[in-house]
């Protein structure tokens, strides 16, 4: 069966708090679709997040996604990996 | 992406603010003025003179060496006190004189190398087969050299035969010797000057910096990362040359998250005369966590990287910097 939408933001955002070790509660309904506004991301702490996602769900981004814009959102994130676990990653 | 900046005709490349100048600072420099007069040369000399004013430069070399004593004198003491059998002063001083020619012709090179039809003639290339077989594996590679002065002109040599090479650059490096004015003024143009030679870049100011040497070595591509600045949140100190310095450890990151392959670079020599070594590729333990292979790698990456630089100091832009 394939993993929900909300499944995939809730580990992207567990991803999140882990990688840019934050004090925050990855399980907060209120985490915002824009990480950038929960915690700035510097160059290194984009690549941490980019391998902790690759790690949490075993696929490798298409180089050709690599922008700040899309991986500070959520929404588009989820979307992409859902899609990518749908197409067998 | 890029805006002019008044009617200079230079260019400032990406959107990253200046820092205001430090105000304790002179306001011009004998530097600010050398610049001037540089970048001034590099806009108003027609593209096929530059030649003629390189050599008519080099020249002037026995000159530039005798009036350059206060950097001479710092370049032997630095020397004598990075290595464990000094050598003699001779030596040295041949050393220190070299190092001042190389600089210089450096900075003719970058003029010659504005332009799209500048001619690089290289003497010598070695390792293609290390560069040749890492990129076969298609996980990209990191060349990692020191800021070579003869970089440039080997990276534009490279990109002519089929190696596109990535650069990581500083928009705004320190230098001590800059005033207000050419901080705010004619540094921006000095970059941009850069950003013309160079043209395959990204900046460390950039937020997506990591983001692109990672999509470049994600598709199979060449970035070249220079190990003896601290362009990165990740230092690691280490000693170089017998100085502590700190080491850019962001780049590990890189070569752990892209599986790329690292091989040492050492570019001597200048746009008329170039050489090229490529070194085979560093042995890489990819099951390290994050730390150790950060620790571990960086030293063999460094240990290749002092015995060149103790073989070449004249060639090591930042010999006066260690």
């Amino acid at each position: 069966m394939p993993e929900e939408t909300p499944d995939i933001a809730r580990r992207i955002c567990l991803v999140f708090v882990r990688s840019l070790d934050l004090n925050l509660d990855p399980d907060d309904q209120s985490f915002p679709a824009d990480l950038t506004s929960v915690a700035g991301m510097d160059s290194l702490a984009v690549l941490e997040f980019v391998a902790g996602l690759e790690d949490e769900f075993k696929l490798q981004f298409d180089p050709d996604m690599f922008g700040i814009e899309f991986f500070s959102d959520l929404n588009a994130l989820s979307g992409y990996i859902a899609e990518r676990i749908q197409q067998g990653r | 992406m890029h805006r002019k900046v008044g009617v200079s005709g230079y260019e400032i490349p990406g959107p990253f603010p200046y820092q205001q100048p430090d105000s304790s600072r002179p306001w011009v420099t004998v530097k600010d003025v050398l610049w001037g007069v540089y970048l001034f040369a590099g806009l108003c000399v027609p593209g096929k003179l530059l030649p003629y004013l390189a050599r008519a430069v080099s020249a002037l070399d026995p000159v530039a060496r005798l009036a350059a004593k206060p950097l001479r004198k710092e370049i032997v003491k630095n020397l004598s006190l990075s290595f464990a059998a000094a050598p003699s002063s001779v030596a040295l001083e041949n050393t220190a004189g070299r190092f001042i020619s190389n600089a210089i012709r450096q900075k003719m090179d970058d003029l010659l190398l504005m332009y799209d039809d500048a001619k690089v003639r290289c003497l010598s290339f070695s390792g293609r087969e290390h560069l040749d077989s890492a990129l076969s594996a298609g996980k990209g590679v990191m060349l990692v050299s020191l800021h070579w002065f003869a970089n440039r002109a080997s990276n534009r040599w490279l990109a002519s035969i089929g190696y596109p090479v990535m650069s990581v650059r500083n928009h705004e490096p320190p230098d001590r010797f800059m005033g207000r004015v050419g901080h705010r003024s004619l540094q921006p143009r000095y970059v941009s000057l850069l950003h013309r030679v160079i043209r395959d870049e990204v900046y460390i100011q950039d937020r997506e910096c990591s983001l692109k040497i990672l999509q470049r070595l994600r598709k199979g591509g060449i970035v070249e990362i220079h190990m003896d600045v601290p362009y990165s949140r990740h230092l690691i100190t280490r000693s170089l040359l017998g100085r502590p310095r700190q080491i850019p450890a962001g780049s590990m990151h890189l070569v752990k998250i892209s599986g790329c392959a690292i091989l040492p670079k050492l570019a001597l020599g200048n746009a008329d005369s170039l050489e090229i070594r490529i070194g085979p590729p560093l042995a890489v333990d990819f099951a390290l966590p994050m730390e150790a292979f950060c620790e571990s790698h960086l030293a063999s990456v460094m240990d290749v990287l002092e015995s060149m630089a103790i073989e070449y100091p004249d060639q090591w832009e930042l010999l006066t910097k260690l």
